[in-house]
């Protein structure tokens, strides 16, 4: 049963890396600054460190955290509605939320299965899910007038020099805080919420499977949804759009909770924007990226109830 | 203020490069005005020099812009910015290339006739050009503030246009004059001279759009 947990844990992996890879490494390419080795080698290493690091804390944060004692046929179902869900989405170069997916799609098979539900964690999960996207918001505001008055000091080939390395920097922390959250999901999820003598292993085998499935389907899709679309950012709206929204799902690590970086980073490009007084947002994608929120999870919950209750 | 990462060392020798190229094309520019004040005292000998010096620092710059190029194109400068660095080599390459056509009008039309010397010896063309070389200085100025800051770019981006509107003022005086055509010029001289006006005119309009390629990377770099 662990290796079919493992197996749709790798499909998983290899949808968020192809779903996130705009989050992973777009900037970086879009920007000129790494190569495409260097930016897959930079993603790889901040993946890598983030899930080898804290990965563990998001261990039990599905089957420990909000019910307890799932089946692994549970497990499965939540993986395989997940993986459905996730696939769809990104071929319609929507931001697909794996967090939301799994988290709907794991209470759908506690319902069904009539587990005993940890209310407290699933409000918790559920109010950082709408607080963190607005917390971004404002951390992503006061970073950009920072950075502003930052660069605003400095001459053109410094302040070229300070949006690529700033670029750089809030990759790898995209990259680090995905890893310990998304993947660390993933990774606690597919192990049933135990560590073994080879959890490091796993953790390393999801990471890398993350990355093929950057390399092999990443387009920049789903980035121009969220950035070009939606509104114009300058390189110092979206460092604090990107450093702000890793800031939050580092923080939703801490306490457990699986998050969303579309989610964060949607709140943050907001803050940038505001910021930068851009007041031509196209609402459209903003209440089509809105909407997600609240659809995926309600999906994949009725997806995973109706899934597990029928091949009963 | 300094960056503490070696991390734009290409980019300031990039910088460099494009001041350097500025400087050809000042220089190319001062030749042209060298050849004019040759040209309309009959002086051909300075004149074939002064003409000689447009084309070799046209070249030149020409050169200069070429290989900047090749090295942006490699990768410098963050995405965006790029485009606009090469651009403004571009228009910066268009000012010389204004210089070179203006003069090769004095150098092909040899003796000048009586008409066309005067209107060159006029003081509204003295103008005329003195406000292109001031829009090719003020443009050295704005890029010099590269190495400053954003502030200081914004302030000096004006300078470059008042020049430009002058010598525009300076053109429609000149025009006028020509249209006059007192003492009855041959035809083809206030053609020629009509022409050597709007290409001359083109240096500084030049200048002018550079200076708005630099108002576009300000808005880009620093938000």
């Amino acid at each position: 049963m662990i290796e079919l947990l493992l197996a749709l844990g790798a499909i998983l992996s290899f949808v968020f890396g192809w779903n996130n890879s705009s989050f992973l490494i777009g900037n970086l390419r879009g920007s000129g600054t790494l190569t495409a080795r260097s930016s897959v080698l930079l993603a790889v290493t901040g993946l890598l460190a983030g899930v080898l690091l804290e990965g563990s804390k998001m261990l039990k944060s599905l089957d420990g955290a909000l019910a307890t004692s799932a089946s692994a046929y549970g497990l499965e179902v939540t993986f395989f509605v997940s993986i459905l869900l996730t696939i769809g989405l990104t071929l319609l170069a929507l931001p697909a939320s794996i967090s939301a997916a799994m988290v709907g799609a794991f209470l759908g098979v506690a319902v069904a299965s009539s587990l005993s539900v940890n209310q407290g964690q699933t409000y918790l999960v559920i109010t950082f899910w709408f607080v963190a996207p607005v917390l971004t918001y404002f951390v992503s505001l006061a970073l950009h007038r920072a950075l502003r008055r930052l660069v605003s000091g400095l001459n053109l080939v410094a302040a070229d020099s300070f949006n690529r390395v700033g670029v750089v920097a809030t990759s790898f922390a995209v990259s680090y805080s995905l890893g310990a959250n998304n993947i660390g999901l993933i990774y606690g999820t597919a192990l049933g919420g135990a560590q073994n003598g080879d959890s490091i292993l796993v953790a390393i085998g999801l990471t890398f499977t993350a990355i093929a499935g950057t390399i092999l389907l990443g387009k920049r899709k789903v980035s121009e949804t969220l950035g070009d679309k939606m509104l114009a950012l300058s390189p110092q709206g979206v460092l604090a759009a990107f450093g702000g929204a890793a800031l939050l799902v580092w923080t939703g690590t801490q306490f457990q909770v699986p998050m969303s970086i579309s989610h964060c980073i949607l709140g943050g490009m907001l803050g940038a924007a505001y910021s930068s007084r851009i007041t031509v947002i196209n609402r459209r994608i903003v209440s089509e990226s809105l909407s997600t929120w609240v659809v995926i999870p309600v999906v994949a919950f009725i997806a995973a109830f109706l899934l597990f209750r029928l091949s009963l | 203020m300094k960056f503490p990462f070696s991390f734009g060392r290409k980019e300031n020798a990039i910088v460099a490069g494009v001041e350097n190229h500025l400087g050809i094309v000042m220089e190319t520019v001062s030749n042209f005005a060298k050849l004019l004040g040759a040209a309309t005292a009959g002086n051909n000998a300075d004149a074939e020099k002064s003409f000689a010096a447009v084309l070799t620092g046209e070249k030149k710059a020409d050169d200069v812009h070429r290989r900047l190029s090749m090295e942006i194109a490699e990768g410098a400068f963050f995405g965006g910015v790029r485009e606009d660095i090469l651009d403004l080599l571009e228009k910066i390459d268009n000012v010389a290339d204004s210089a070179k056509d203006a003069s090769r009008f004095l150098a092909v039309e040899g003796a000048l006739d009586p008409f066309a010397i005067s209107l060159l010896k006029s003081s509204a063309m003295s103008k005329f050009v003195e406000n292109q070389i001031g829009a090719v200085a003020a443009l050295q100025n704005l890029v010099s503030a590269f190495k400053i800051g954003k502030m200081e770019m914004l302030l000096r981006i004006p300078k470059v246009e008042e020049f430009e509107e002058a010598a525009d003022s300076n053109k429609d005086e000149l025009w006028k004059a020509l249209f006059k055509r007192e003492g009855s010029p041959d035809p083809v001289t206030v053609i020629q001279m009509r022409d050597f006006i709007a290409v001359t005119d083109d240096i500084a309009d030049s200048a002018e759009d550079a200076s708005d390629v630099v108002l576009v990377l300000v808005a880009k770099g620093y938000d």
